[in-house]
C-alpha cells in the first residue's frame, strides 16, 4: 500500500463520496481509512468534510479524495453539489437500523441523478460489530446490491473491519475501469490526464464488464 | 496613550453610530449601554438593572457591549441581547411573562395529550399503555440484549421524576427515549405499526457507554434512565400550524418519531468534550428543548446543527424554559439556515460573504476564486455560528455579534437598511417589509411558528461579516497555504483558522461600516442606472474616494490588526 505518501505524489486522483443517512458512521469510516482513527463522539457532519489518502494499484499511485457529506436530507442541496465529478461512492447504511437501509434506495437515486452513469458504487453496511443488534441480514443487503448493480461489503469502522477493503476495492475498480479504457484508447492515462484532474470512469460497459460481487464480512 | 487606546479612539470616531455612554442617560431618547472594547461587568449591569427597575426605558434603548459579557451575568444579559425581553420591560413584567411561558408549555402539552387521546384508535391511555408494552416486546425480541431496562423503566417513573427533563411542566405520560450505542431509537423498527403506542411510550436513552460494554463484552447492559426526551409537547392552539392541527395521522407520528430519533442521534455527539454533558440529564435537557422546538415549528423541525446552537443555552440556563426561549430567539435569526427545502439562508450568507470579501480584500478574493474555493467549505461555520470552534470563544463571539446586531436592528439605522441590498441576488424587500420588526415591544414573542425570515436576514448579518473577517485575519495562511479547494476545505475542517474573537468582531464592525458605505454608493449608482440589478463584476467598483482608498490600502488603513493591539484576554 502506498498510503500516507507525499500528497502530490500520485498518478491518479479519484474523487469518492460517502453518502447515507446521518449517524450511520460515514465520518468514522473516513477517519478510519485516512487516519486509522475512530472517534466515539464525532459530531454531526454539516455540509461536507474531506480527506485524502493514496493507495497503490499495480505500479500506480492512486490518490483518493474522499468527500464526507451531511446525512440529513435537507442538506442534500449542498451535498449533491459535491457529487459532481465523483467516480466512486460508498453508500453507507447502519446494519442495526433498518430505516437507514430503507433509505438506501433514495440515496442511490440521488447519486445517480447527480453523478456520471458509470460511477462505481459500493453499498456499505457499517457497524457490523454490533452483531446482536443487527437488523439487516447480509443476504438481504447483498441481494439488493446485486439488483442495483452495486458492490457490497459490511464494515465496522470501530473494529477496523473491512474498511480498508471497502475503499480499496472501490478505488481499484475505478482504476481498472480507467486503465482498461485508456488501454483501449491506446493512451497512457498517466500522461493523458493532467494531475489533479478527476478522471471520468468511462462507458457503462467498462464497469459492468469488470464488476464482480464484493466480498463481505459475514 | 498606547496604540490600543489610540486605535480605540480612531474606531470610536469612525463608528459614529456607536456612542460610548458609560452611564445610562435617561433624558435622552436613545439610551445606550455600550462600550466598544470593554467587557460588560456585573457592576455596570447591576447599575443598569437598577435603572431599569425604576424607569421605563424608551424604545431604542441599546445594549452594545462589543467586548463581551462577564460570564457571571451572561445568562441574564443574553435574554436581553437576544430579544427575549426588551430593555424597556420592567422586572415585574418580565417575571409575569416568565410565569406565563412556563405554564404555556404545560398547557401546550396538556391539550396535545387530549388530542392524542381523542384521535387514538383505542381512545384510552390504558390501551395505549398496552400497545406500548407490545412495542417493547417487539423490541425485546429484536434487541435481546437491550431489554433489561424494561422492568426498571416501567416501574421507576416516580423515582425518576426528579431527573426528567421537561420544560417546567408536570409529567403526565411524558415520553422518553431509549437508545443504544448507535444513539438509536429502539422502538424505531416498530413505530410504524404502533403509532398510538409510540405516542404514549416511554423511550429511554441508554447511556452511550453502556453500548460499548454491550458490544464488546456482551455482558450486562447498564441502563441510564436519566436521559429522557419528553415527547410531543404541544403546540399553542392559537398559533397552531395547520399541518399540526389535523388528526394524528400515522405519517405524522412516524415522522415525529423519526425527528426525535434524529435529535437523539445528534444530541449524544454534541459538545462531547464538555464535562457538563457527561451527565445524561443534561443530554436529556438538550433533547427536550430541541424536541419542543421541532414540535412547535414543524416547518423547520429539527435540523442538524441545531444541537450545536442549543448547547450553550443548556449549559448557561438552569431552567429549560429559559434556555428554550433563548434558543428560539436565536433560531428566529437563523431560521433561513435550517429550512426544509435546504439551507437557503446559508447560501445567501455565502454570497454576502464573498461580496464582502470582494469589496474588502480583492487579492484574497481573486486567490480564492482562482482556486475555485468560493463554494461551500464554510457551511458549518456559518450554520452553527462558530460553535464547536472553542466553546467559550464561541459564546463570546455570539454575544458580540448579537450586541453588534442589536445596535443595528433596534436602532433602525440607515446602515441597517442599506445592508439589505448587500445580501445580493435576493429579491428586494418591499417597502412594507422594510419596517424593522421591533424586539417585540417588551414581550417575548410567542409566535414561534411564524416565519420571521426577514428579521433573521437582517439580524444575522454579523455572521458573514465575522466570517469574512476571519478569512481576512487569516489571509496570510490562506494565500500561502490554500493552493486548491482541497487545501481550503482542510483549513476549515481542521479548524486551522486563528479566530481571535474580540478582534474579529471589532473588525467586522469596521467592515460593516465600510461595506455600508460602499453599499450606499452602490445604491446611488443603482438609482442612477434605473434600478439596475447589482452586478458583482461591475458594481463593486468603488464610487468614492473613500472606497477607493479602502480598496487600495485596505489592510494598512482599515485592518486594525496591522497595528499591534493589546491582547484582549
Amino acid at each position: 500500500m502506498g498510503a500516507y505518501r507525499a500528497e502530490d505524489d500520485y498518478d491518479y486522483l479519484f474523487k469518492v463520496v460517502l453518502t447515507g443517512d446521518s449517524g450511520v458512521g460515514k465520518s468514522n469510516l473516513l477517519s478510519r481509512f485516512t487516519r486509522n482513527d475512530f472517534s466515539n463522539d464525532s459530531r454531526a457532519t454539516i455540509g461536507v468534510e474531506f480527506a485524502t489518502r493514496s493507495i497503490q494499484c499495480d505500479d500506480k499511485i492512486v490518490k483518493a479524495q474522499i468527500w464526507d457529506t451531511a446525512g440529513q436530507e435537507r442538506y442534500r442541496a449542498i451535498t449533491s453539489a459535491y457529487y459532481r465529478g465523483a467516480v466512486g461512492a460508498l453508500l453507507v447504511y447502519d446494519v442495526t437500523r433498518h430505516v437507514t437501509f430503507e433509505n438506501v434506495e433514495r440515496w442511490l437515486k440521488e447519486l445517480r441523478d447527480h453523478t456520471d452513469a458509470n460511477i462505481v458504487i459500493m453499498l456499505v453496511g457499517n457497524k457490523a460489530d454490533l452483531r446482536h443488534l443487527r437488523a439487516i441480514s447480509t443476504e438481504d443487503a447483498k441481494g439488493f446490491a446485486e439488483r442495483e448493480n452495486t458492490f457490497f461489503m459490511e464494515t465496522s469502522a470501530l473494529e477496523a473491519l473491512n474498511v480498508e477493503n471497502a475503499f480499496t476495492e472501490v478505488l481499484t475498480e475505478i482504476y481498472r475501469v480507467v486503465s482498461k479504457k485508456a488501454l483501449e484508447a491506446g493512451d497512457d492515462p498517466t500522461t493523458a490526464l493532467p494531475k489533479g484532474q478527476t478522471i471520468n470512469v468511462g462507458g457503462r460497459d467498462d464497469i459492468s464488464a469488470v464488476k464482480k460481487p464484493g466480498c463481505c464480512s459475514a | 496613550m498606547d496604540l490600543w487606546e489610540s486605535w480605540c479612539g480612531k474606531f470610536a470616531k469612525v463608528a459614529s453610530l456607536v456612542r460610548d455612554l458609560s452611564q445610562p442617560c435617561l433624558s435622552q431618547p436613545g439610551i445606550q449601554l455600550l462600550s466598544i472594547g470593554k467587557m460588560l461587568k456585573p457592576e455596570k449591569w447591576r447599575a443598569f438593572s437598577i435603572v431599569m427597575e425604576r424607569f421605563w426605558f424608551p424604545e431604542g434603548a441599546q445594549i452594545n457591549y462589543l467586548g463581551g459579557i462577564d460570564p457571571s451575568i451572561r445568562a441574564e444579559v443574553w435574554e436581553f441581547l437576544l430579544g427575549c425581553y426588551a430593555l424597556s420591560s420592567t422586572s415585574e413584567y418580565r417575571s409575569q411573562l416568565r410565569k406565563l411561558e412556563g405554564s404555556k408549555v404545560m398547557d401546550m402539552r396538556k391539550s396535545y395529550k387530549k388530542e392524542v387521546v381523542k384521535e387514538s384508535t383505542d381512545g384510552s391511555t390504558e390501551a395505549s399503555v398496552n400497545d406500548n408494552e407490545k412495542t417493547e416486546n417487539q423490541n425485546d425480541s429484536s434487541n435481546n440484549d437491550t431489554d433489561t431496562s424494561h422492568g426498571h423503566r416501567r416501574g421507576s417513573s416516580n423515582e425518576e421524576a426528579s431527573v426528567r427533563s421537561e420544560l417546567r411542566s408536570e409529567d403526565e405520560g411524558m415520553h422518553s427515549f431509549r437508545i443504544d450505542k448507535n444513539a438509536d431509537l429502539v422502538i424505531e423498527s416498530s413505530y410504524n405499526n404502533n403509532r398510538s403506542a409510540s405516542i404514549h411510550s416511554e423511550i429511554e436513552v441508554v447511556h452511550p457507554d453502556s453500548v460499548e460494554q454491550l458490544s464488546h463484552s456482551g455482558s450486562t447492559v447498564e441502563i441510564v434512565d436519566g436521559l429522557r426526551i419528553s415527547d410531543v409537547p404541544e403546540v399553542p392552539s392559537a398559533k397552531e400550524n395547520p399541518s399540526r392541527g389535523g388528526t394524528v395521522t400515522e405519517d405524522r407520528m412516524s415522522e415525529w418519531l423519526w425527528t426525535l430519533h434524529r435529535i437523539v442521534v445528534d444530541v449524544v455527539r454534541t459538545d462531547t468534550h464538555l464535562e457538563f454533558y457527561e451527565d445524561p440529564r443534561n443530554l436529556g435537557r438538550m433533547s427536550d428543548i430541541l424536541a419542543v422546538y421541532a414540535w412547535v415549528d414543524p416547518a423547520t423541525g429539527y435540523c442538524q446543527g441545531m444541537s450545536d446552537l442549543v448547547s450553550p443555552f443548556v449549559v448557561l440556563f438552569e431552567d429549560n424554559a429559559d434556555a428554550f426561549w433563548c434558543f428560539e430567539m436565536l433560531i428566529r435569526r437563523t431560521r433561513a439556515n435550517f429550512q426544509m427545502e435546504g439551507p437557503t439562508g446559508v447560501m445567501d450568507q455565502l454570497q454576502t460573504l464573498w461580496h464582502i470579501l470582494q469589496l474588502t480584500d480583492k487579492e484574497m478574493f481573486s486567490h480564492i476564486s482562482r482556486i475555485g474555493a468560493e463554494s461551500l467549505h464554510c457551511v458549518r461555520m456559518l450554520l452553527v455560528l462558530f460553535e464547536g470552534v472553542i466553546f467559550d470563544e464561541a459564546l463570546r463571539m455570539w454575544e458580540m455579534m448579537w450586541a453588534a446586531d442589536f445596535n443595528a436592528s433596534v436602532a433602525e439605522t440607515l446602515e441597517n437598511d442599506c445592508l439589505e441590498p448587500l445580501v445580493i441576488q435576493l429579491p428586494r424587500q418591499s417597502e412594507a417589509e422594510i419596517g424593522d420588526p421591533k424586539i417585540d415591544d417588551g414581550q417575548r414573542n410567542s409566535t414561534t411558528s411564524e416565519p420571521t425570515s426577514r428579521s433573521s436576514d437582517r439580524m444575522s448579518k454579523s455572521g458573514p461579516l465575522s466570517k469574512s473577517t476571519i478569512l481576512i485575519m487569516n489571509r496570510h495562511k490562506i494565500m500561502k497555504e490554500a493552493r486548491s479547494i482541497d487545501d481550503m476545505i482542510k483549513i476549515f475542517n481542521d479548524k486551522l483558522l486563528a479566530i481571535r474573537v474580540r478582534r474579529c468582531i471589532r473588525t467586522a464592525m469596521k467592515l460593516r461600516k465600510n461595506t455600508y458605505t460602499s453599499c450606499f454608493y452602490q445604491n446611488q449608482v443603482i438609482k442612477i442606472k434605473n434600478h439596475t440589478v447589482p452586478d458583482t463584476e461591475s458594481n463593486h467598483e468603488p464610487d468614492s474616494e473613500e472606497i477607493q482608498s479602502h480598496d487600495e490600502n485596505f489592510s494598512q488603513k482599515f485592518m486594525p490588526w496591522s497595528c499591534p493591539l493589546k491582547n484582549d484576554y
